[in-house]
């Protein structure tokens, strides 16, 4: 034994002790060094955090969440962090969490030109999901981390590729002794073809380096194999595919992992999926801590997440493994890691109450987990493993009612958009609260047969628990429906008494429980409750909710995201938690901001229905709740809430009904002399016919009272309109009581968005954004410019005017977003107004630099626009132009048209800042992740309205350098002007026609306008084959015309990048005069 | 001789340390207990109302050394503590072969992270 190895004795000591001893002493290990603990790295200064941009399927706002949390623990350990993320609406790019904030594309090019403009020290890749993982691996690799002296802090370039990169992990895995899935990987579909007879079927596909299992699934025949080894060789940026054995039925299980500088590792917590393997982890239920597996079970797992995080090699902070348990022989095989913080950390952090984005940052800056405090019982150290006295069940919220084309079916690849999470004092309690904060829309159809029912069973869909409650009320069998699904028989015990109708709760009480991290072993002074049920005591329930004596506000949010109400409603909850009062938090959405126990001075994880929240609402004794900030969730409960005399602030909720209210809505604009598009309401298919007549097509229709425009469609003619009809409204037999409103669609029409605060007497308009689609595209999927580009000085102030009579005679308090068409040269129409927080908030925030969710609240508050210090900087002369562009799913939904409309489809949106419009729009298009080409093939395919401007498009663009491609008679059209342009032929007309073209990469951009409805069949092969190879598809005149002009700019150099800090502020000789 | 838990204890008041009730007894599967020569933190099973205290006559163990002192059976060192409340959690004897630890690290249900102490012990023994 080397001397100088013993540990705490010099070594003398040491030489004298082992000379008297002859042996080793206990707890003396030889690989042992004396160690000093090392706080803090003062080494570094700058560190630049990635955000993961948009919210798209897979990547949601659980990186707004760790990455807010790892700005503010850098800043408050004295660092200055530069944040790049091209996602407006987002918490992290508040200027306040950041010293420079860059919303730029999360693109090797923009990324290195701030890397190069800011200097940074370090760059910590861990807390922006993939996206920040995959840039820090390109950044690494291209040299711009080496080039400017940057350290990769959290994980380094070896751990990310041993943990990434599938071959690597495997034999990571193997070297360690750890079992992984027999599997080959396969970069082409000769190599899949000798993986299928290897692995053998059925086989998991999955690709390498995309998030959320993109592109990836499970085949059964050799069919399924070989389509799917297709789309995964083209889903992966590196085209790695991993073909796997299927240990599909297995037991799933996850593992949060922490491990510090010191090579100290705790267990966060465990997660048990309820569906089994084969069902992607953001799909399935899932609860925690996990509830099946014996404790021997549990510490072999325990044991090998601590050996495969060593053998990964992430020095420090979180990592998620996942593993496959064997229900019969108990064998277990490791099947994933991210050595970043996920979904999962998320959901692990809220389950526990252990930070694990915070207490990740600070372990990459040196410190170790002993050094740092648990937040919650603020005297034991993070160096220890949550131990949790309650439940928690995760449900997956879904979408595919938005896509008509996908099979609801669900496999590897993530398709879920939102969760919900629950607590409860059992699982059975928990699992009913979860059930409940899904809010779904639509109740699954259940098939009448029991033989239907069963075989539907084995093949896990969106709506299997339904399914399985359904067959458990018939008495099927707990085995059997065990059996067809894979799902463990406890888990069928326990839900069959629900199924059956018991009620958790009955017989119980609410009682508010505390989440302490330690089952309350330490005293906590934790703010972040959920309400458990138990008997009471003599004293009535005793709730450990201590909420002192101060005026509180309680804010409601807006539960699981799905389409149509996302990150952007949380982003306002989190602003109205700013204001100074003590703020109360109620939400069920795990991946946000909002439920993190910092943003609140206390937090219930609690569903959002009427009941729960006035569970809230009895303890807390509000001063007031806001409803308008939370999307339709909130203000769905506002009526029940002012009936059970619950002060609401701001806005009335009668204003918030007369808005929705199509005919009394329609009435107030005439009294205020605004126009309105014609329109008439029905309550039946038959009334509608008749009432369009009266309208005039084409016509707008949609069912009231709805969010993100469900169900909403343009009709070009009567057919059109009754087709509509026999497919949407329900048969009169189960139909809900739901008008139909129908409305002239104003074709060609400028869409205009104004975003205002109003006080009661006086408003200030935000901002007024001029849409890029026109009227007609939901504005929530439409991209939108700050400044306005086309509108001269009256319209806006007719804009303005019209604006201000609504908000007054409304009676707003608070926020309104009026929207507009302008059609022909000078026609004014009032579309919508909604007198709550809009889903532009966020991004007209960003644009003009003033926090209006903020502002709004302290105006429900009391106080008035004109004391908020607000005016000076709507007085600015805007000095950049903001464009906002919306991220479509279609990738997921690969059967789906990905054609715009007025029904709202984009899970997220991305923004470009610039000093003009071409180049604001090039870099929002980037950001998107449908990057304006530079040179190549554009096909173009118009509507015979559009072509004269598709012909000057092609003129420019051919004049660009580019080639045109075209068919028939729009290759016709552009040739009269003397442009050259290569004919293809169309569909029907045989190959090689344009989706060929498309497919072999011939076309790096595509043109196709559908108007009317003609066109939208055809152009359908179109953009799906586009949306397939990834290459921009614009679908608009207006989009295209952007588009050429950004390319144009991009052309003539990159845009400089400048942080959101710099914009805003105001010149020196700034005028001061009122908006 | 290697103690566990009352082992523990009594191992220690053998030395002439003191043992005293502990205000709130450690039980628990998730108690982080440091090795202070390594730095190295198991997670351990606890399941005890007493502790032993250091000769200093204190509770806990301020520093991150080990605590050395003088016994009648030759060198001593307090090894482990307890890193919620900073309580004795191990000893060793440096001249006679013997050892202690206050946790369970034999114990099921709980974490396997201190099972490296029984390889120790037996290498100990030769």
């Amino acid at each position: 034994m080397d001397s100088a190895e013993w540990t705490g004795l010099d070594a003398d000591a040491a030489d004298s002790t082992q000379r008297r001893l002859g042996a080793a002493p206990v707890h003396c290990r030889l690989s042992t060094v004396h160690y000093k603990l090392m706080p803090r790295r003062d080494d570094l200064q700058r560190i630049l955090v990635l955000g993961s941009g948009p919210i798209v399927i897979g990547q949601a706002a659980e990186f707004d969440y760790s990455g807010a949390q790892a700005c503010k623990v850098l800043l408050e350990e004295g660092y200055e962090v530069v944040l790049v993320n091209s996602n407006p609406a987002t918490i992290m790019t508040d200027p306040e969490f950041a010293t420079a904030t860059y919303i730029e594309p999360l693109l090797p090019e923009s990324v290195a030109q701030v890397i190069e403009h800011e200097r940074p020290d370090a760059l910590l890749p861990t807390l922006g999901g993939g996206t920040a993982l995959n840039l820090a691996r390109q950044l690494s690799e291209d040299g711009t981390l080496d080039r400017f002296g940057v350290e990769l802090i959290g994980a380094n370039y070896d751990a990310i590729q041993r943990a990434e990169d599938r071959l690597l992990f495997r034999e990571t895995m193997e070297a360690a002794g750890l079992r992984v899935p027999r599997s080959n990987v396969v970069t082409s579909m000769a190599e899949g073809e000798r993986a299928l007879a290897e692995i053998g079927l059925p086989a998991i596909i999955r690709p390498g380096f995309t998030m959320g299992g993109e592109g990836g699934g499970s085949a059964a025949t050799p069919e399924e194999y070989r389509e799917r080894v297709a789309e995964g060789l083209a889903a992966s940026p590196i085209g790695q595919v991993l073909v796997e054995e299927s240990v599909g039925g297995w037991g799933e299980f996850e593992l949060e992992v922490m491990r510090d500088s010191r090579d100290n590792v705790v267990i966060v917590c465990s997660i048990e999926n309820v569906d089994p393997m084969g069902v992607h982890t953001g799909d399935s239920v899932t609860v925690a801590p996990q509830q099946t597996l014996t404790d021997r079970q549990y510490q072999a797992l325990r044991d090998q997440a601590i050996e495969v995080i060593r053998a990964v090699g992430v020095e420090t902070g979180g990592s998620n493994i996942q593993f496959a348990v064997n229900p019969e022989t108990e064998e277990v095989v490791v099947i994933e890691m991210n050595p970043r913080v996920s979904r999962s950390s998320a959901l692990a952090s809220k389950a526990t109450g252990f930070p694990i984005a915070k207490i990740a940052a600070r372990l990459a800056v040196g410190y170790a987990l002993e050094e740092i405090d648990n937040d919650i019982t603020k005297r034991t150290p993070a160096s220890f493993e949550p131990t949790i006295d309650y439940v928690v069940v995760k449900w997956p919220r879904f979408a595919f009612e938005k896509f008509p084309g996908a099979d609801g079916l669900l496999s590897t690849h993530m398709q879920s958009v939102g969760e919900a999470m629950a607590i409860g004092r059992t699982f059975k309690q928990a699992f009913m609260k979860a059930m409940r904060s899904r809010e779904l829309d639509v109740v699954p159809p259940v098939p009448a047969g029991d033989a239907d029912l069963l075989a539907r069973l084995e093949q896990p869909s969106h709506e299997r628990f339904e399914l399985v409650f359904a067959a458990l009320r018939r008495g099927l069998g707990e085995d059997e429906i065990s059996r067809r699904t894979g799902i463990d028989p406890w888990f069928m015990a326990e839900m069959a008494p629900l199924a059956r109708g018991e009620d958790p709760e009955a017989g119980l009480v609410r009682t508010f429980k505390a989440v302490d991290t330690c089952a309350a072993e330490f005293e906590a002074a934790t703010p972040y409750f959920y309400s458990g049920w138990e008997r009471p005591g003599p004293a009535g329930p005793s709730h450990e909710v201590d909420r002192g004596g101060r005026p509180s506000v309680v804010i409601l949010g807006s539960g699981p995201n799905r389409i149509g109400q996302g990150i952007e409603f949380d982003y306002c909850c989190v602003h109205a938690a700013m204001t100074g009062r003590d703020a109360v938090m109620v939400n069920c959405n795990p991946e946000t901001v909002s439920t993190d126990y910092d943003t609140s001075d206390r937090l219930y994880f609690e569903p959002l229905t009427l009941e729960d929240v006035l569970g809230v609402i009895e303890v807390e004794r509000p001063e007031g709740v806001i409803v308008q900030f939370g999307g339709q969730t909130p203000l769905r409960l506002a009526r029940g809430l002012a009936e059970a005399g619950v002060p609401l602030l701001g806005t009335p909720p009668e204003s918030i009904d007369l808005a929705e209210d199509r005919p009394r809505f329609g009435r107030l604009c005439q009294e205020l002399g605004l126009r309105t598009p014609p329109y008439a309401t029905a309550g039946s298919p038959e009334g509608a016919l008749e009432a369009a007549d009266g309208v005039g097509y084409p016509l707008l229709v949609r069912p009231s009272y709805v969010l993100g425009g469900r169900a909403m469609e343009i009709c070009y003619s009567r057919d059109a309109l009754a087709d509509y009809l026999s497919r949407t409204v329900p048969s009169a037999d189960e139909r809900v009581p739901t008008d139909i409103y129908l409305d002239r669609f104003l074709e060609n029409a400028i869409e205009v968005d104004v975003d205002a605060l109003c006080d009661g007497e006086e408003i200030r308009i935000g901002a007024i954004m001029q849409h890029v689609e026109e009227a007609g595209v939901h504005s929530g999927d439409s991209a939108c410019v700050i400044p306005t580009m086309s509108l001269g000085p009256e319209m806006l102030a007719q804009v303005r005017e019209g604006t201000e009579r609504l908000a007054l005679r409304l009676g707003v308090i608070g926020l309104i977003n009026v929207q507009f068409a302008v059609h022909g040269e000078e026609d004014l129409y009032v579309l919508e107004a909604n007198p709550r927080a809009s889903r532009t908030v966020p991004f007209v925030s960003k644009a003009v630099g003033v926090p209006l969710a903020k502002m709004a609240c302290r105006i429900m508050l009391g106080e008035r626009v004109g004391d908020l210090g607000i005016d000076a900087a709507f007085a600015r002369p805007p000095g950049h132009v903001s464009v906002k562009e919306a991220v479509l799913p279609f990738d997921r939904f690969p059967r789906a048209d990905s054609l715009l409309g007025p029904e709202m489809k984009s899970t997220g949106e991305v923004m470009g800042v610039a000093k003009d419009y071409p180049a604001a729009f090039g870099k929002a298009q980037a950001a998107a992740g449908a990057r304006l080409p530079a040179s190549g093939g554009v096909f173009i395919s118009v509507t015979d309205g559009d072509k004269p401007s598709a012909t000057q498009l092609a003129a420019s663009l051919h004049d660009l350098g580019f080639r045109i491609l075209a068919t028939g008679g729009t290759a016709q059209a552009i040739r009269r002007m003397g442009v050259p342009v290569e004919r293809i032929k169309k569909i029907p007309e045989g190959s090689p026609n344009v989706v060929d073209c498309i497919d072999s990469g011939a076309v790096e951009l595509v043109i196709n306008t559908p108007t009317g409805s003609g066109a939208r069949a055809d152009g359908y092969e179109i953009r799906r084959a586009a949306v397939a190879r990834g290459i921009p598809c614009i679908t608009t005149m207006s989009g295209a015309s952007a588009a050429q002009r950004a390319i144009l700019a991009m052309r003539e150099g990159d845009a400089p990048v400048r942080p959101l800090q710099e914009l805003h502020v105001a010149p020196a000789h700034a005028p001061r005069t009122p908006a | 001789m290697f103690g566990i838990c009352l082992g523990h204890q009594l191992l220690c008041r053998a030395v002439g340390l003191e043992t005293y009730k502990l205000p709130f007894g450690h039980r628990g599967a998730n108690h982080p207990v440091k090795e202070l020569a390594s730095g190295r933190i198991d997670i351990t099973s606890q399941n005890h109302g007493f502790a032993v205290v250091a000769p200093d006559g204190g509770h806990a163990i301020a520093g991150d050394e080990p605590v050395r002192w003088e016994t009648d059976f030759g060198a001593a060192e307090l090894s482990h503590l307890n890193l919620y409340d900073r309580t004795v959690e191990g000893l060793v004897l440096r001249d006679v072969r013997g050892a202690t630890v206050q946790h369970h690290p034999e114990a099921g249900p709980g974490p396997n992270d201190a099972n490296h102490i029984f390889d120790e012990f037996l290498s100990m023994l030769g």
